[in-house]
């Protein structure tokens, strides 16, 4: 269950990364709320991330 | 007990794991290794190169096309030259080396290799300092900069080089782990970055003007003042050769061999194409609108705090695992424990960090890098594929009990001997060496081979 709520964090995350740029491209959001919304989706994507990709496993 | 032998029980003990080849039951799907080459090759360097690609005039043909032919002439040699060797043999490259070269040949490798490796991490240490530097108000070096141009900038380097080496030395897992983590917002990072400041480049939605914008205000064809000007085969031999230690040069065989089938080196299409493609035209487009040489300070101008932190995150992960390799190396040469010797490669990352040469000649140092290593791997593909056919005896120097095979020293001395004699006689540019010295590797140990072995034969 926990596995899917840190997915989803991360993945809204990554959203909050993206999508902000592509709003001031279009005109839609200030150039100080993009970094803002790209700072809180960093937070969001590590948030989720490394409980959810970042535990031990064997690799190559 | 004898040097060589002292330096052979540690290099075996190191690496005595992998001692084997791998078994059926340990290989490993496709994902695997999709996964490893997204992670590796969206690092702390490619916001050097794209900004570099720029400052060296490359035109927007150049960039698209010869960033296409380069990157998939790199994925053609990961696939088809060493992906093949590794799933047929399935052992790591030093094992490899060792069998055909001899510890003592083996280890000058590792030690020239640790080398490089410290010098890379140096470099990312110094992309990591731009960004730490910001809040500090530190002079930031610029394109100009070969030494250290203020006390700022050597303090920020050395705040950021001792961090790096005790969170190496206390957490290397933890932090390898992060890296992973870190990859996909890494390569989103670059793309939202290079989005954002579009408007500011005059780039605007509904005015299809992207490619004129691209030809007049990035990729001008135009060199910046004091930097050498870039043609279409600068680039296409840089992105094909930016990683040829791990292609050309056989590094890659120590992943390779977990594959199914040889063609996993296609796998390598992903990280070319979002690191050395996406992730440097994105570099090179944060590059043209900033007001700053410093990575750092490019990124966080583009897309605030968030910029600063992919820098630093960036160079750190690149730095961490550089700087386990390069302390592994040399734990064999010295024979002390993993801190000391992590210390010791750190001490040499920070000192490299202080001169900005290393960041701002990063394209130069990443083709040294990668000549260096490469007729190497001639020799290995040669062994594996050529000194049979020529009734020779492969993997020489372990049937013969040998700690270094003459014939594969030779081919990498005087091969790098004679590369560098073309580069400061005939000017060619470093870029341009791999290649035809990987192909000349083939032939020379080939001949060497032919005469060496003989009189043991005979």
């Amino acid at each position: 269950m926990m596995r899917y709520i840190y997915k989803i964090i991360a993945s809204a995350g990554l959203a909050l990364v993206l999508i902000p740029s592509v709003l001031h491209y279009m005109d839609i959001l200030g150039n100080d709320q993009m970094k803002t919304f790209i700072f809180l989706g960093t937070m969001l994507w590590f948030a989720g991330a490394i409980p959810w990709l970042g535990r031990k496993k064997k690799e190559i | 007990m004898s040097n060589a032998s002292t330096i052979s029980k540690r290099l075996d003990s190191l690496y005595e794991f992998d001692r084997e080849p791998v078994s059926r039951s340990k290989l490993q799907g496709i994902g695997n290794f999709l996964g490893i080459y997204a992670g590796e090759h969206v690092a702390g360097t490619e916001f050097v190169i794209g900004m570099l690609f720029v400052a060296h005039g490359v035109s927007v043909k150049d960039m698209f096309l010869g960033g296409l032919i380069g990157n998939l002439l790199a994925v053609g040699s990961w696939a088809f030259l060493t992906a093949p060797i590794a799933v047929r043999v399935r052992l790591s490259l030093y094992w490899q080396l060792k069998k055909i070269c001899g510890s003592l040949l083996v280890f000058i490798y590792n030690i020239v290799n640790a080398l490089m490796f410290c010098f890379l991490a140096g470099a990312m240490v110094a992309v990591a300092a731009t960004a730490v530097g910001i809040p500090f108000g530190i002079q930031m070096p610029s394109l100009q900069d070969l030494f250290p141009n203020s006390i700022g900038w050597v303090l920020t380097v050395m705040g950021v080089g001792i961090v790096i080496t005790a969170m190496a030395i206390l957490g290397f897992d933890a932090l390898a782990r992060f890296a992973k983590v870190a990859a996909p917002w890494m390569f989103l990072i670059f793309v939202t970055g290079a989005i954002a400041v579009l408007p500011k480049l005059g780039v605007t939605p509904g005015a299809s003007n992207f490619w004129e914008v691209a030809r007049e205000s990035i990729w001008t064809g135009v060199a910046l003042e004091g930097q050498s000007q870039f043609s279409i085969w600068h680039v296409i031999f840089f992105s094909w050769l930016a990683n040829a230690a791990m292609h050309l040069g056989m590094s890659d065989l120590t992943i390779f061999r977990y594959a199914r089938k040889w063609q996993y080196g296609f796998a390598s299409a992903v990280g070319m194409f979002m690191g050395h493609y996406v992730a440097w035209i994105a570099s090179g487009i944060l590059y043209a609108a900033a007001n700053s040489d410093a990575p750092g300070v490019v990124a966080y101008e583009a897309i605030g705090l968030a910029g600063a932190i992919c820098v630093v995150v960036a160079g750190w992960t690149t730095a961490n695992p550089t700087l386990y390799r390069a302390g592994m190396a040399l734990q064999v040469a010295s024979g002390w424990s993993r801190w000391k010797v992590t210390l010791l490669a750190g001490v040499i990352t920070t000192t490299a960090a202080l001169f900005p040469a290393l960041v701002m000649k990063l394209l130069d140092f990443v083709a040294l890098y990668g000549l260096v290593l490469i007729p190497m791997g001639a020799v290995i593909l040669a062994d594996h594929y050529f000194i049979p056919r020529l009734g020779l005896q492969q993997y020489y120097a372990d049937q013969k009990k040998i700690s270094f095979n003459l014939a594969a020293g030779a081919t990498w001395f005087i091969m790098l001997s004679l590369a560098l004699f073309i580069n400061f006689y005939f000017h060619v540019e470093l870029y341009f060496l791999p290649a035809p010295i990987w192909i000349i590797s083939l032939g020379a140990y080939l001949l060497f081979s032919r005469f060496y072995q003989k009189p043991v034969k005979a």
